[in-house]
């Protein structure tokens, strides 16, 4: 049993390794923005819309609003981002209960790249929000200066914390799915598959928010 | 190793794309299609508000006309009211002047016929009567009725008052001869003649000429006219009390019909 889906190459030169994370990242991207170009290629304005735009306005104005609620600011600048993160993370779960596929969020290499994202997005909005001085000030030097070690342990722990908890509870996921397939091969896994999906969408979600609450902290000082 | 610092680039790198492409390919669409819905709604709402502004200008246009148009229609009606009214009472009293009308040229018409009827009966009951009165004279004296015409005649002649005598004598003679007529409606005899001059002149006048007349008029009579003064015995007297006594006993019948 592989632990992670890094394990499974399919093509290696040098440090280059083309494994089933990636072939399956590449495989979510595409069916994304596949899905998403073949519903806004023909969009309405009118009131009368189709089933595919309506999930998509459904899922946008969704998030939208999720932001909006957590970080109390217009959610337009980070739906891209935030958006992405919930919708990759979620579609990459739900599709675990596809035979052979293997979740690019079950390696560690992934979420850590997502955490890696928000790491570097979380000061890029203080930023752009409120100036470099002005985002350290207010971000790393509070309440004392004296606290910017632990300030800046703070954003690593977080980092970490985003990438362990996400991959831990895929990998478990798939480990459980995997070690209950061997104890009772019958009717458990389909019920863990269905236990897979409601936590692959929660862990989404809580990525997702987590990532946001940061941003928002990161930008809500300026307001405060 | 559970990271495989390639992946972790790769994975950046493509989580970035994919940040990229949705951000071209889904939310920016799917926010501006959003955003134009709204835009189309708010100007659809902005639109209906307009037009129901303007419905409610022309209902209270229409409700304003429709109540001109009430009020002109009772204005026409009592018009209308008036003018039938008019009509009515002309047409009335032209029916009404009409039958007037009728109603007199009936009467007249009646009256016509009455009296036509009244003149008609008054001459025949005075032929009857005459020749009633003749044949029963005749029938009882033994003698024609114009003997005892003149009989009677000269009886009043003879029986005139004092009065009666001295009005007719002091009244002017018109002419120097004094003709006196005698008209009757027969032949009077000779003798009879003879005895009605010498009444004459012996009551009225004893140098006066007398002429004799028959006059076909007379029914049954005979008539002495003098300066303007008349003695006679005529039939017609009685005929016409015979008359207005019929008339009035008709006319009491006619207005009991009526």
């Amino acid at each position: 049993m592989n632990l992670t889906p890094d394990q499974i190459i399919f093509w290696q030169r040098g440090i280059i390794t083309i494994n089933a994370t990636l072939v399956f990242t590449w495989l979510i991207m595409v069916l994304l923005i596949f899905g998403s170009w073949l519903v806004t290629r023909k969009l309405s304005a009118s009131t009368k819309i189709s089933k595919g735009q309506n999930l998509l306005e459904v899922l946008v104005l969704g998030i939208g609003n999720q932001i909006k609620e957590v970080s109390q600011q217009e959610p337009e600048p980070y739906t891209p981002f935030v958006g992405t993160l919930f919708i990759f993370i979620a579609v990459s779960n739900l599709l675990s209960i596809v035979p052979g596929y293997q979740p690019p969020t079950g390696s560690l290499s992934t979420t850590a790249a997502l955490a890696i994202c928000v790491f570097f997005a979380i000061p890029l909005y203080g930023i752009k929000k409120q100036g470099f001085m002005g985002y350290f000030k207010k971000y790393y030097l509070q309440p004392t200066p004296f606290m910017l070690p632990f300030n800046i342990i703070s954003r690593f722990s977080n980092t970490i914390s985003l990438s362990v908890r996400l991959f831990g509870n895929v990998m478990s996921g798939t480990m459980i799915v995997g070690i209950l397939l061997s104890i009772a091969p019958l009717f458990f896994p389909i019920i863990m598959q269905a236990m897979g999906i409601l936590t692959g969408l929660i862990q989404a979600y809580i990525f997702a928010i987590l990532a946001m609450v940061f941003i928002a902290a990161a930008t809500q000082t300026t307001n405060e | 190793m559970l990271i495989d610092p390639f992946v972790v680039i790769a994975q950046i790198i493509n989580f970035l794309i994919l940040v990229a492409l949705l951000k071209r390919f889904l939310y920016k669409p799917i926010t501006q299609a959003m955003e134009a819905r709204s835009q189309r709604i708010e100007r659809q709402l902005a639109t209906a508000a307009e037009k129901e502004k303007d419905a409610e200008v022309e209902k209270e246009l229409y409700l304003q006309k429709q109540q001109e148009l009430a009020s002109q229609k009772q204005a026409w009606l009592e018009q209308t009211k008036q003018e039938v009214e008019q009509e009515k009472e002309k047409l009335t009293q032209q029916a009404q002047a009409e039958v007037n009308q009728a109603r007199s040229q009936w009467y007249a018409n009646l009256e016509q016929d009455r009296q036509k009827f009244t003149c008609e009966l008054r001459d025949r009951l005075s032929q009857q009567v005459a020749i009633t009165t003749r044949k029963a004279l005749s029938d009882l004296a033994n003698a024609n009725l114009e003997t005892q015409i003149i009989e009677t005649f000269i009886d009043r002649l003879y029986n005139l008052d004092e009065l009666q005598k001295n009005t007719i004598n002091t009244a002017p003679v018109p002419n120097p001869r004094h003709i006196i007529n005698i008209c009757s409606s027969f032949t009077i005899p000779e003798e009879k003649k003879e005895r009605v001059i010498t009444a004459i002149r012996e009551q009225i006048a004893a140098n006066a000429e007398v002429q004799f007349e028959i006059v076909t008029d007379f029914i049954c009579g005979i008539e002495l006219r003098d300066r303007g003064y008349k003695i006679s015995w005529n039939l017609e007297h009685y005929l016409t009390e015979l008359e207005t006594a019929t008339a009035k006993i008709l006319t009491e019948n006619n207005n009991q019909v009526a």
